[in-house]
């Protein structure tokens, strides 16, 4: 029988093969939802229904991990019309123009091809670099 | 028939607060987090999470929330489910999704149960 401390998901045992590979140069596709009850966007490199778990790193973020593997397949952005978006000047212009909130009230399919995508700007935080990135690709959804 | 956007009673929480949803509010709680289908987690799930709960947490997003937490078994996954309440201590489902076991939002407190010190 596996000792609970084995299978219990702690920081220390969460793997990002799959994120590190994301949002690079290889083409990919990511889905994206829009939670307006929560005011939450939620970002997968898998499918939509595959089971992930919640795993908040701070009152708004949180990572998105399969539990058998503990492979982070996305993330969760909390307070993301309040916090993030202001952060976001691509997105934000285009957020309510193109009434992106309802557009992803489900999950929408987002092509990401890095030849498309406008050189980021560098940032030292693992987050931002990742999000200006995908402000991008939604800027072009 | 029920209609699709009538609230009607869905869980009584611990404490005796009525939970309330519509189908379309269901709806909205699976769209946003299908992964819940592939947690075998029911309509009857999430309502064993709100009447059974084993922790109740008062959301970092304000007073109304309290976020319900019910483990499963042989899972390091938990079912959470979030109810926002009014003043009368009538709440409607919000939100559900599984999550890590144990693992909680900073600046989450618990509500329920009530702990004594020794």
């Amino acid at each position: 029988m596996a000792n609970i401390n084995e299978t219990l998901m702690t920081p220390d045992k969460l793997k990002s093969n799959m994120m590190d590979g994301a949002f690079g140069k290889a083409p990919h596709k990511f889905y994206a939802v829009y939670d307006d009850l929560m005011d939450e966007f939620i970002f997968k490199l898998t499918q939509p229904d595959t089971l992930v778990a919640e795993f908040p790193i701070s009152d708004s973020f949180a990572l998105l991990v399969e539990p058998t593997t503990f492979e982070v397949v996305g993330f969760q952005l909390g307070d993301f019309t309040k916090e993030y978006l202001p952060k976001m000047e691509h997105l934000n212009k285009i957020w309510d123009k193109h009434n992106l909130p309802e557009v992803f009230s489900t999950y929408k399919e987002v092509k990401y091809n890095p030849k498309d995508m406008p050189t980021p700007p560098k940032q030292e935080s693992f987050f931002f670099f990742r999000t200006e990135k995908i402000d991008r690709v939604l800027a072009t959804a | 028939m029920m209609r699709a956007d009538t609230f009607m009673p869905f869980a009584t929480d611990p404490r005796g607060y009525t939970v309330l949803c519509s189908e379309r509010q269901m709806e909205k709680v699976y769209a946003h987090h299908p992964e819940l289908v592939n947690f075998w987690a029911t309509e009857h799930d999430i309502k064993l999470a709100i009447s059974q709960a084993q922790f109740i947490y008062q959301s970092i997003k304000g007073k109304a929330f309290n976020v319900y937490y019910r483990s499963r078994v042989g899972k390091n996954t938990e079912l959470k489910v979030i109810v926002k309440f009014n003043e009368d201590k009538v709440g409607i489902l919000w939100a559900a999704q599984p999550s890590a076991v144990g693992q909680r939002k900073p600046g989450e407190t618990v509500l329920w149960p009530i702990l004594m010190k020794p």
